[in-house]
């Protein structure tokens, strides 16, 4: 990739693009990033990475605490769900009061 | 008939009967446990606590189980709780190899946590606590950097290797808690703010003590971080890449400590002792944890969605070339953590 070279304004323009922070992936394996909850399998595949794990997975490792509480500030957020493909609908939301 | 009387048993609540040799303990905010050789659920223990890590003692009697809320204790042939021997979220536990002792990783509480992250502020110090398993007493107890995430200790019990995320460093104490060395393990360049650019998914430690890998995602690579710990490598930290960029999740030594094996999403390698990565072999469902059973060439991983159809959890055993060798669907379960029993 190091060797193509952008020949015209367009192709510099897109190559001086930087990612967002926020995107959809689709890739056949899936999850190449961590952007939970983003994930879609490719065509009409069902999702490989199906967005519930994600929510465990990323309360305990992710970053994404805008979207997920984190562990260290809501341990206990997670209590309630023996099965997180069921029991997500039961995980409270948490308040953005400002404080 | 049996596994309609076992699946009644798992309906009534906790199961009081003798686990058979081969067992896995998986676990979300509850314990299910598992024959290996049947691939039946053989006992349920409630908790309505996320589990987050599970150790089995040297002679298979006792688990010691780190919950959001608490450190526990549980007879395994009981398959019951028998002590809550700490309050506070718990996040990794470790045994040392004779049993006397096992040492917990306790994050401070979630109020003061969220009044750091408000104030922008680092998290509070989590606490290291080493007990005496003949009566739970505290034998040493420090303060460690918050956010710290996962701990082993060694088969002697005489040092303890602790994963510090934020700072990307395994932090290593002596047994009274004095902190004798560091270790970078950042894969790449650090951010402005020093912080690694990639996740952590925990530790392991080799059976014979010598090495620690740690696996980690960036955004262009997965890799394991190799640790030499016997000074026998010219290079103590190797990064070693795993060959694509799916996200690592579980990750285990192999018994006799060839190897590790790693699952990431859809997928499981076994990364050889010589740092060579095997193949890759895919996988049908994605196994978040990875434990080998000792005495066979095999495996049990665990699957948070088993069935997206019936919403169900996972338990398989998988041979040493990647094939599913037997699996139990857990209707009630998103399995994320697993324990097997020692031989």
């Amino acid at each position: 990739m190091a060797r193509i070279k952008a020949l015209n304004v367009k192709a510099q323009r897109i190559q001086e693009v930087v990612d967002r922070d926020v995107r959809g992936y689709t890739f056949s394996d899936c999850c190449a990033s961590f952007a939970p909850g983003w994930e879609v399998g490719p065509g009409d595949n069902p999702d490989p990475c199906p967005w519930k794990s994600d929510l465990t997975l990323c309360w305990s490792t992710c970053y994404w605490m805008g979207q997920v509480p984190d562990q260290d500030s809501y341990g206990s957020w997670l209590d309630s769900c023996g099965n997180i493909n069921d029991d997500w609908r039961n995980l409270c939301t948490i308040p953005d009061n400002g404080q | 008939m049996r596994a309609l009387l076992l699946g009644s048993a798992v309906l009534l609540g906790s199961f009081s009967g003798t686990a058979s040799a081969a067992t896995a303990w998986v676990s979300s905010n509850h314990i299910q446990v598992v024959d290996l050789d049947t691939a039946q659920i053989v006992g349920r223990i409630p908790l309505q606590e996320f589990i987050h890590d599970m150790q089995f003692s040297p002679d298979g009697q006792t688990v010691y189980v780190a919950s959001s809320q608490g450190f526990r204790v549980a007879s395994a042939s009981e398959l019951r709780f028998t002590s809550k021997v700490a309050d506070g979220g718990t996040l990794a536990v470790a045994v040392v190899a004779d049993g006397s002792q096992v040492a917990t990783l306790t994050k401070a509480p979630n109020a003061a946590s969220l009044a750091a992250r408000k104030a922008g502020a680092p998290l509070p110090p989590s606490t290291v606590t080493i007990y005496s398993t003949l009566d739970m007493g505290i034998v040493a107890s420090w303060d460690v950097p918050g956010g710290s995430r996962d701990l082993a200790i060694s088969a002697a019990g005489d040092t303890l290797f602790l994963l510090d995320p934020p700072a990307g460093y395994v932090r290593v104490y002596d047994a009274a808690g004095a902190e004798v060395d560091s270790i970078d393990v950042a894969p790449g360049e650090r951010a402005a703010n020093g912080h690694p650019q990639a996740l952590y998914s925990g530790m392991e430690v080799s059976p014979d003590g010598r090495r620690v890998m740690i696996p980690v995602t960036s955004e262009t690579a997965s890799s394991i971080i190799d640790v030499d710990l016997a000074g026998q490598r010219a290079e103590r930290v190797i990064v070693q890449d795993l060959g694509h960029r799916r996200r690592i999740q579980g990750l285990a030594w192999d018994e006799d400590g060839s190897g590790v094996y790693v699952t990431a999403v859809n997928h499981v390698v076994k990364f050889s002792d010589s740092g060579l990565p095997l193949a890759w072999q895919k996988l049908p469902v994605n196994y978040v944890d990875v434990a080998p059973v000792p005495g066979a060439a095999e495996t049990v991983m665990v699957a948070p969605t088993f069935s997206s159809k019936r919403r169900s959890g996972g338990v398989s055993v998988v041979d040493a070339q990647g094939n599913v060798l037997r699996s139990v669907e857990l209707p009630d379960m998103s399995p994320f953590h697993v324990a097997v029993s020692p031989e």
